[in-house]
C-alpha cells in the first residue's frame, strides 16, 4: 500500500513540475459521465459524486491533502490558496492567504472573504468535519487570518484547511439562486460556464487564473474543458462510452470485461472509498452476545465469495476491520490469518454454542438498494454450516432507524470511509465517545477495549496497533470483510486520470 | 361558465392544503432520519449527526415546522429550502418542470397520434383482421415493462443504429426515445378505449340520420361519430397527461432525464420532507389544472355538459329567489 | 308480383327479401315483397310490431345494421335504377336528395352535440354548391317552415322537446326536397296532441313539394287521414294491397279484417274488445303455408294447400293473399 501512495505521491510531484508546460498535453474537451444527478455547483453543498470530483476544480480552498493521512506538520499538505499555515497553538493557526486571488468574476478575495467562507459553512452545515472542529475565524488583515478550532483533534486542522470553499462575499450574498447554481463567480482553476440543473455542467479552465507557478495538483488545467454529465443507470454509462458520448465513466464491475479486452479504452482501478465489515450485536437481546456463536458465524464463510455473490471478483478481502489504506496500518496483518472459511472450526463452535446444526438462527440487517448477491452468499455457506441466516433488507431510511436497536438485529453489513487513520476508522466503530452508554456500534461494554483502543490513538504504536487488532479479533466484535475495487473507464487517449484519495481530480489527467 | 371556472379554481386551495399537510406528517412519521441520510453512507457520530439536524431545522417541534412549511407555500409562496442539499425547491422544480412537461405533451401528443385513428380504424372495422393485429401489438407493448423497453429502445437506436443519443436532455434529439418509451406501455389502453366509445356510438341512430342525409362515410365517422365518443377519450387523456405531470420517473431515470419524477424519488428515499411535501403539492396543483382543463374541455365538446355547468349556479339563483 | 307494372313508377320495390342472422338462426324479416310508388302518392305501409316494415324502409335507402344482415335479395327501383346495386357514390347522391328518411324516435335520432341549424345545413351543402352561409339560410328556410323560429336555430338538439325535436327531422329530411319520403312511425313516440300538429305538418309539406311519400304505421287512423293506397303487411309478407278506399270498405284478407275489428269503437259499448287471438308467427322459421293460418278465424284444411307465394286480384288494383278471396265474399 505504501508503494502505491508513494507512485502517487511522486506522480502528484512531477505533475506539478511539468506545471503550464503542460499545455503540450493539454486536451480540448473532455466529457466524463457520473452516476449523481442532485448536485449542485454552488461554493457550499451536500455531500454527493459529482461535487467530490467537481469541488476544488471550481472553487480554491486554503490547502489540499493529496493523500490519505497527509498532514500539515509533516509539509505533506499542498498549498492552494494559503501562502503558509503557521500553528499558534494546538487551537489556533495563522494563515496568510495569496495576494491576488481573483474570481471568474474579477472580484478580489481577501481574508475577510475567507473568514466569511468559513463562517457560512459552518452555519450551513455541509460538511460535518467543519461542524465538528470549527469554533471561529477572524481577519487580522487584507490577507491574514486566524482560525479557531474546537479542539486539537489530530487531523482537525487537515480538515479545517481542505474543506472550505472559498468564495467573495459580495458576490454570494447579492447573487440569486439562479446565479449561484448557474454562473457562480469560480474561485478555483476553472469557471461553470454552462450548467443544465441535474444534467451536466460545463466548465472551462479560466485563463486568468491567478497563480502562475507552483501550481498544486488540484489546479492543474491539462484540459480545456470538462463536461459532466449526469447518468444515473449504470448500464447506460457503459452504453454511453461505447457509443462515444462520454469520454470517462465510472463502470460497474460487473460490466468492466466489454472495455478490457478492447485498445480502444484503458482502464483504471482503484479501492471504492467504503469498505464493508459485519458487526455482531453484543447486547443480550441477541444471540450474539456469546462469543462462540459470533466465531461460529465468522469461521463459517468466506469473504471473498461473499464478493463474488456481486457478480465480479474485483475486490481486496480485509484483514481488519479497516482496510489497508493508512498510514497507520500495520502491514503485517495481510499476511495473517484473519477468519477464513473453516467449517470444521466453525461446527466447533457452533456446538461450543450449545446449538445443532440447524437450530441456530440470525438476522442480518442489510440495506436493500445494495446488491443482494453477497448477503445469499453468505446465507448459502452459513446454510453449510447449518447457521440460519434470516437476511433482513430495508430501504436505506428504515435501515438507519433500525440500527440503534438493540433488539433489531443480530449482525449487520456496513460500511465506512477512511479519510485519514485507521485509528480513525476505528473510533468511528468502537470509541464510546460515539455512543455513550451503548459502547459501540455493536452495542458492546468493554472497557478492556476502549483502554486499548484510546492507547491506540494516543500512540500509533506498532505495539499499540497490534494489541487492539488482536484483541477485536479475539472477541470477534468485528470482522472486516472486503473492498470493492472500483473502475473508471476511459477512451484510450485519457492516459492517467490522476486519483487523489480515490477521487479523480479531472483537470489533472493526462493525454496520450 | 366563468362562475364554474372560479369555483373550481377556490375548491383547489382546500385540497392542496390538506394534500401539504398530510404529506408532511406522513413524512415526519415514516422511520428515517434526514440528517442521517443527508450526512451519507458510512459511519456518523451522534454529535455529528445532531449538529447537521440542527442545520436543517429538525429539532424543533414538528407543529412548528408544520406551520411554518405550510404558512411559507400558501402565503409567500415559498416552498422553502431542500433538506439534503440546501437550494430553493421552487428553483430546482421550476428547473425541472419543462422536462417533464417537455415528455409528458409529446408522449400525449404521441398516444393521440397513433392512438386515435388506430381506435377509430379498429372500430370501424371491428374484428377483422386488422383489428386483431392493433390489439395484439397494442398489447404486446403493454405487458413489456417500461424500462426493458426503454433499453431495447437504446440498445437498438443508440448502440447499434447510432441515430439516437442514449441519454440527456439537451437536445430535441435526446427526447425520441424517452417519448416513444413512455407512450408505447399507455398505448393499448388508449387504443382499447377510443375503440369501444366510438364501437358504442357508431351504433347510434343518429348516425345513422347521417347517413341517411347522403354523407360521406368518413365525415359520419369523424364528424358525427368522434365528437360524441370524446367524452371518455378525454377523461383517459387528461388522467394520463395529468400522471405524466408527476413525472414518468423509470424513463427519466433510464435515459438520465432531469425531471420531477427523478427528483421526488430521491427526496423520499433522503426523506426530505421539505422537498416531499412542497414536490407534492406542486404535482397536486398541476393535476388539478389538468382536471379542470378536461372538464372544460368536456363542456366545449358536448353542449349538454356546458349547459350542466352553466345551470348549476342558476339553480342555486333560482332556488334563493323561489 | 301482379303489380301495376308502370313504366314511370318513381319507386319501385320487386319482390324483396332480406334476411338478419342471429346467433345460430337465420331471421326472414321480409319475404318476397313488392310495391310502387307515382311521383305525389302517399303509400301507407300498416302492420304490427316486428312485420317488417322498417326493414323495408331501411332497405331502401341501404342504411340496414351491416353486422346482422345475412342477405338481401331483390329489386329496389328509383327512376329504373336499382338501389341495391348501387355503389357508394350512387348512393350518397341518392340518400337525402331523392330519397329521405323520417325516423321513428326523435329523442336520438339528431346529433347531440351539433346545432340543428348546422344539422340540416350539412345535408344540403352535401347536396348543393352553395357557401356555408347560403346553407344556413335553407337551413333557417326549412326551420320556420316546419313552425321553429331562426332564433332557435343556434340550439342544441337537447334544448327542444319530443315534438320539435320531430320537427327539425322532418326539416332535416326535406332540406333537399326529395322525391321520396319515407316516414318510419313518425308520430308513434308522441303524445297525441303533439300527433295530429306533426301529421299535418307533414301533409301540409307534402301537398306543398309534391313528395311522394311512403309512410309505414300501425295506426290505421293515421292511414285514413294521410295515405292514397295501402299494403298490409304480416309475417315479413304483404297479405292485402290497395287503395285506401279499397282496403277500408272491403278488407278481404282475415288478418286485415280482424285489424279493423279490433279498433275501438267511439259510438257503440262493448264489453270486451275483439282482438286478433294469438301471436306472430316466429320470423326464424319458414311456412310452406300461410303465415296467419294459426290466428285466422276461417281457417281449414284447404288453406294448407294454397300456395302462398301468389296474391288474388279481388278488384282492380286490390290484391289479397287468401284463397278465399275468389270464392267467398268479403
Amino acid at each position: 500500500m505504501k508503494h502505491f501512495l508513494a507512485l502517487l505521491l511522486a506522480l502528484m510531484m512531477a505533475l506539478t513540475m511539468v506545471g503550464p508546460a503542460s499545455a503540450e498535453t493539454a486536451g480540448s474537451t473532455v466529457t466524463v459521465a457520473v452516476d449523481d444527478d442532485s448536485f449542485t455547483v454552488g461554493p457550499w453543498g451536500g455531500d454527493g459524486a459529482v461535487r467530490d470530483w467537481t469541488e476544488a476544480t471550481m472553487w480554491t480552498h486554503l490547502c489540499n491533502r493529496p493523500f490519505i493521512g497527509a498532514a500539515l506538520e509533516a509539509g505533506e499538505l499542498e498549498m492552494v490558496a494559503a501562502k503558509s499555515v503557521t500553528k499558534v497553538d494546538d487551537t489556533t493557526y495563522d494563515v496568510e492567504i495569496f495576494d491576488n486571488i481573483v474570481d471568474s468574476k474579477g472580484n478580489a478575495i481577501t481574508a475577510a472573504d475567507v473568514v466569511f467562507s468559513y463562517t457560512k459553512l459552518a452555519e450551513l452545515g455541509y460538511v460535518s468535519e467543519i461542524g465538528v472542529y470549527f469554533d471561529s475565524a477572524e481577519a487580522t488583515g487584507d490577507y491574514t487570518l486566524t482560525l479557531h478550532l474546537k479542539n486539537g483533534t489530530e487531523g482537525a486542522i487537515e480538515e479545517m484547511l481542505c474543506r472550505c470553499s472559498i468564495a467573495n462575499q459580495a458576490w454570494y450574498e447579492g447573487a440569486s439562486q439562479d446565479e449561484i447554481e448557474s454562473s457562480p463567480a469560480c474561485t478555483g482553476p476553472y469557471a461553470v460556464t454552462a450548467v443544465e440543473t441535474a444534467s451536466s455542467i460545463t466548465m472551462t479552465a479560466r485563463q486568468d487564473y491567478w497563480k502562475t507557478e507552483n501550481l498544486a495538483s488540484v489546479e492543474q488545467q491539462n484540459v480545456d474543458t470538462i463536461i459532466i454529465r449526469c447518468i444515473t443507470e449504470a448500464s447506460m454509462r457503459s452504453i454511453a462510452l461505447e457509443n462515444g458520448e462520454v469520454d470517462m465513466a465510472e463502470v460497474a464491475a460487473t460490466d468492466v470485461s466489454r472495455f478490457e479486452e478492447n485498445d480502444a479504452y484503458n482502464i483504471t482501478n482503484y479501492n471504492n472509498a467504503m469498505s464493508q465489515y459485519l458487526i455482531f450485536n453484543t447486547s443480550e437481546n441477541s444471540v450474539c452476545a456469546d462469543e462462540n456463536v459470533r466465531k461460529a458465524i465468522a469461521y463459517a464463510f468466506d469473504s471473498m465469495t461473499m464478493l463474488m455473490g456481486g457478480g465480479s471478483d474485483a475486490g481486496i478481502v480485509s484483514y481488519d476491520v479497516a482496510p489497508n489504506l493508512a498510514p497507520d496500518y500495520v502491514q503485517e496483518w495481510d499476511t495473517e490469518e484473519y477468519f477464513p472459511w473453516n467449517p470444521e472450526v466453525a461446527a466447533q463452535y457452533l456446538a461450543d454454542a450449545g446449538y445443532a446444526p440447524g437450530e441456530l438462527t440470525v438476522r442480518i440487517l442489510v440495506t436493500a438498494q445494495a446488491p443482494q448477491g453477497p448477503y445469499q452468499a453468505m446465507q448459502a455457506m452459513l446454510m453449510q454450516s447449518g447457521i440460519n441466516l434470516e437476511i433482513c433488507a430495508y430501504d436505506r431510511a428504515l435501515r438507519q432507524t433500525y440500527q440503534d436497536d438493540p433488539t433489531a438485529w443480530d449482525i449487520a453489513e456496513y460500511s465506512d470511509s477512511i479519510s485519514d487513520f485507521t485509528t480513525h476508522f476505528w473510533n468511528d466503530l468502537f470509541s464510546e465517545n460515539n455512543y455513550g452508554e451503548n459502547g459501540t456500534q455493536g452495542f458492546t461494554v468493554d472497557p478492556t477495549l476502549q483502554e486499548l483502543l484510546v492507547a491506540a490513538n494516543a500512540d500509533r504504536s506498532e505495539e499499540n496497533m497490534n494489541a487492539f487488532h488482536d484483541y477485536v479479533a479475539e472477541h470477534c466484535y468485528m470482522i472486516g470483510l472486503y473492498t470493492e475495487i472500483r473502475s473508471i473507464v476511459t477512451t484510450s487517449n485519457i492516459t492517467d486520470v490522476c486519483l487523489q484519495k480515490l477521487n479523480p481530480v479531472l483537470n489533472a489527467m493526462t493525454f496520450a | 361558465m366563468v362562475k364554474y371556472v372560479i369555483k373550481r379554481l377556490l375548491i383547489m386551495i382546500p385540497l392542496l392544503l390538506a394534500v401539504g399537510i398530510i404529506m408532511f406528517t406522513l413524512m415526519n412519521f415514516v422511520p428515517g432520519d434526514p440528517a442521517q441520510l443527508a450526512l451519507g453512507s458510512g459511519v456518523h457520530t451522534q454529535e455529528e449527526i445532531e449538529l447537521k439536524r440542527e442545520a436543517m431545522g429538525l429539532n424543533r417541534p414538528f407543529v412548528v415546522r408544520l406551520g411554518e412549511y405550510v404558512g411559507n407555500i400558501f402565503l409567500h409562496f415559498d416552498f422553502g429550502t431542500s433538506l439534503t442539499s440546501g437550494t430553493e425547491i421552487k428553483y430546482e422544480l421550476m428547473t425541472r418542470f419543462p422536462y417533464t412537461f417537455y415528455i409528458a405533451v409529446f408522449s400525449i401528443i404521441l398516444t393521440i397520434v397513433v392512438g386515435l385513428p388506430l381506435g377509430i380504424y379498429t372500430a370501424v372495422h371491428a374484428n377483422s383482421f386488422g383489428d386483431k393485429v392493433s390489439l395484439f401489438t397494442t398489447l404486446l407493448f403493454d405487458c413489456m415493462p417500461s424500462f426493458w423497453t426503454a433499453l431495447l429502445l437504446v440498445l437498438l437506436f443508440s448502440l447499434k443504429l447510432g441515430w439516437l443519443p442514449s441519454s440527456g436532455a439537451s437536445g430535441w434529439k435526446h427526447f425520441i426515445l424517452p417519448v416513444i418509451a413512455n407512450s408505447l406501455g399507455g398505448l393499448a389502453g388508449f387504443t382499447r378505449q377510443v375503440r369501444a366509445s366510438m364501437l358504442e356510438v357508431i351504433r347510434s341512430d343518429y348516425i345513422t340520420t347521417a347517413r341517411s342525409k347522403g354523407l360521406k362515410e368518413n365525415t359520419v365517422v369523424y364528424n358525427h361519430a368522434l365528437p360524441n365518443a370524446l367524452i371518455p377519450i378525454l377523461t383517459v387523456i387528461g388522467m394520463r397527461f395529468g400522471s405524466m405531470l408527476g413525472g414518468a420517473t423509470i424513463v427519466e431515470v433510464v435515459f438520465s432525464i432531469p425531471g420531477i419524477g427523478q427528483y421526488l424519488v430521491n427526496a423520499i428515499n433522503g426523506r426530505d420532507y421539505n422537498a416531499c411535501t412542497g414536490g407534492i403539492i406542486f404535482i397536486a396543483f398541476t393535476f388539478s389544472v389538468i382536471m379542470l382543463l378536461t372538464d372544460l374541455l368536456y363542456a366545449w365538446v358536448d353542449p349538454r355538459i356546458k349547459a350542466q355547468y352553466a345551470s348549476s349556479s342558476k339553480r342555486k339563483k333560482v332556488a334563493a329567489n323561489a | 308480383m301482379q303489380d301495376k307494372m308502370n313504366q314511370a313508377s318513381l319507386f319501385q320495390v320487386k319482390n324483396l327479401t332480406v334476411e338478419y342472422h342471429s346467433g345460430d338462426s337465420i331471421i326472414h324479416a321480409v319475404s318476397g315483397v313488392s310495391f310502387d310508388l307515382q311521383p305525389g302518392e302517399t303509400l301507407g305501409l300498416v302492420g304490427e310490431t316486428g312485420a317488417g316494415k322498417t326493414t323495408i324502409a331501411r332497405a331502401s335507402l341501404r342504411i340496414l345494421p351491416e353486422y346482422s344482415v345475412e342477405r338481401v335479395d331483390g329489386e329496389i327501383l328509383y327512376n329504373g335504377e336499382d338501389i341495391l346495386k348501387m355503389n357508394d357514390a350512387q348512393l350518397r347522391k341518392l340518400r337525402g336528395e331523392h330519397i329521405s328518411m323520417i325516423f321513428q324516435d326523435p329523442m336520438t335520432a339528431l346529433n347531440p352535440v351539433k346545432t340543428v341549424m348546422s344539422q340540416i345545413a350539412e345535408g344540403y351543402k352535401e347536396h348543393h354548391k352553395c357557401t356555408q352561409a347560403e346553407a344556413n339560410r335553407r337551413a333557417i328556410e326549412m326551420l320556420e317552415m316546419v313552425g321553429i323560429g331562426a332564433d332557435r336555430a343556434n340550439e342544441y338538439p337537447h334544448q327542444f322537446s319530443g315534438g320539435m325535436k320531430q320537427r327539425v327531422v322532418i326539416a332535416l329530411a326535406l332540406a333537399c326536397s326529395p322525391k321520396v319520403l319515407i316516414a318510419d312511425e313518425p308520430t308513434t313516440a308522441l303524445d297525441v296532441t303533439i300527433q295530429a300538429q306533426v301529421l299535418d305538418l307533414i301533409k301540409g309539406l307534402r301537398n306543398e313539394l309534391g313528395t311522394a311519400m311512403i309512410l309505414i304505421t300501425h295506426d290505421l287512423g293515421i292511414v285514413a287521414d294521410v295515405c292514397d293506397k295501402v299494403c298490409v303487411i304480416y309475417a315479413g309478407r304483404i297479405v292485402e294491397s290497395g287503395t285506401k278506399e279499397d282496403i277500408f270498405d272491403h278488407p278481404t284478407h282475415p288478418y286485415t279484417q280482424g285489424l279493423f275489428a279490433a279498433l275501438p269503437d267511439l259510438e257503440h259499448d262493448v264489453p270486451r274488445l275483439k282482438p286478433i287471438e294469438g301471436l306472430p308467427p316466429d320470423p326464424s322459421q319458414e311456412r310452406r303455408f300461410c303465415d296467419f293460418l294459426d290466428r285466422c278465424p276461417h281457417r281449414c284444411r284447404a288453406c294448407k294447400a294454397f300456395a302462398k307465394d301468389s296474391m288474388i286480384e279481388v278488384s282492380p288494383g286490390h290484391y289479397s293473399r287468401c284463397w278465399r278471396t275468389g270464392s267467398e265474399e268479403a
